[in-house]
């Protein structure tokens, strides 16, 4: 999808009529935002924004997040790991240094 | 009478009174044209949360919003809000009254900066031309990749060919090198680009995020206008509702516009003189007694 971000009043008010005239393009709006269905005329939508709202406008393509393409089993495993363990109140980096799963500063560093 | 009387300079001379009647006459101005003859007491409109292009003290067919017209009323009167501060501080400069964004039609931002030549946006951040410019490049240089790609794959097959039917191959060997070169070169520049367009991207954040900022303080500023009017406006609804009564005109809710202006126009404390276009008075001196202030009357 198109995720479209403005920045300005001026640019969310372009958004917001625009969302409005074509409602079989928009997917989701977000007050200053909107997701717009992968089609070129939401390419055609965003590059007139583009025109009128120069850096007030944001435009980012969006693909569904696979976790099971997109990353390790072991980062994957350890999410679920996390999210399922038996003491709420336990930071993730003592968790996962109990248990050898990645390093939080290591993943951050690390380019998806 | 009190002195409520004007003095008002026609084209044939002066006029006076309290009440004063155009529609039959030869001169007939615009309103603006009026006005701008007629005395002004402005100072409740400079206040802060009043809309100023309202014609309050100009009565005509098309009256403006009831909320707003009450809402002057009250400031009229000299009443403060709970908000007065908030407004100004977030106005800051003075002349943002936050009504919001119908100003610019044009590009907004750093448009026009862009294309100034004079390199005047702030610092070095980068707008929206530079934006584009790196995202064609990486586009560019993206399909020249490609491009290379296919060449040097189509070079191999047929050198692959060539030596199986052990044709001369040397000219084809050379081409081969040549394009492998050039691909490699294609792909350093293709890299640069689109390590360009990430670095871009990351210097235009902080621009967005002071945006961002704005945005927040013209919503609160135009959220807190909202609420000044609000209060101004309550603080008149019962002198209001008296008026209207004394207008005959029965309960506020199915109020036509023109008797609501008049009811506010009772209500304000104001001694500004009153252009009256609407059809709604026969005769000019019982609209200015009923009003409480000097009357102009204009055909409408």
């Amino acid at each position: 999808m198109l995720l479209v971000v403005t920045y300005s009043v001026e640019a969310r008010t372009t958004l917001r009529n625009v969302c409005r005239t074509h409602e079989e393009t928009v997917v989701r709006r977000f007050g200053r935002a909107a997701l717009l269905a992968e089609t070129t005329f939401a390419a055609f939508l965003a590059c007139r924004l583009r025109v009128k709202h120069g850096t007030s406008v944001q435009v980012e393509r969006t693909e569904p997040f696979n976790e099971f393409a997109a990353m390790e089993d072991d980062v994957r495993e350890a999410a679920v790991a996390y999210e399922n363990r038996e003491t709420p109140s336990t930071p993730y980096g003592k968790f996962a240094s109990g248990r050898d799963y990645p390093d939080p500063d290591e993943m951050r560093g690390e380019e998806l | 009478m009190s002195d409520r009387r004007i003095e008002l300079g026609t084209p044939t001379g002066r006029v006076w009174g309290h009440a004063i009647d155009l529609r039959d006459r030869a001169w007939s101005p615009t309103v603006a044209e009026l006005r701008e003859r007629l005395p002004r007491d402005g100072s409740w409109r400079e206040r802060v949360g009043i809309d100023s292009e309202i014609q309050f003290s100009t009565v005509t067919d098309d009256p403006p919003p009831l909320r707003q017209l009450l809402a002057v009323a009250g400031r009229s009167r000299g009443t403060q809000t709970p908000y007065d501060a908030e407004i100004r501080r977030l106005a800051g400069g003075g002349d943002d009254d936050g009504r919001g964004s119908d100003g610019d039609r044009g590009r907004d931002d750093d448009h026009h900066r862009g294309r100034d030549g004079r390199g005047d946006h702030s610092a070095g951040s980068p707008d929206a031309e530079d934006l584009r410019t790196a995202r064609q490049r990486v586009a560019e240089t993206g399909t020249e990749v490609e491009r290379l790609r296919e060449r040097v794959a189509m070079l191999r097959g047929r050198l692959q060919a060539r030596r199986e039917t052990e044709a001369g191959v040397e000219a084809v060997q050379s081409d081969l090198d040549t394009a492998m070169r050039d691909l490699t070169e294609a792909e350093t520049e293709q890299l640069a680009a689109e390590q360009r367009l990430t670095q871009i991207c990351e210097a235009v954040r902080p621009v967005r995020d002071g945006r961002r900022e704005s945005m927040r303080r013209a919503d609160a500023l135009r959220n807190r206008l909202c609420d000044t009017r609000d209060y101004l406006a309550d603080t008149v609804s019962e002198p209001f509702a008296v008026a209207v009564e004394q207008f005959e005109a029965g309960d506020t809710s199915s109020l036509d516009g023109v008797t609501a202006h008049l009811a506010a126009v009772t209500v304000a404390e104001t001694t500004e003189p009153v252009i009256l276009a609407a059809g709604r008075f026969d005769a000019a001196e019982r609209a200015a007694n009923r009003l409480g202030t000097p009357v102009v009357l204009l055909s409408p």
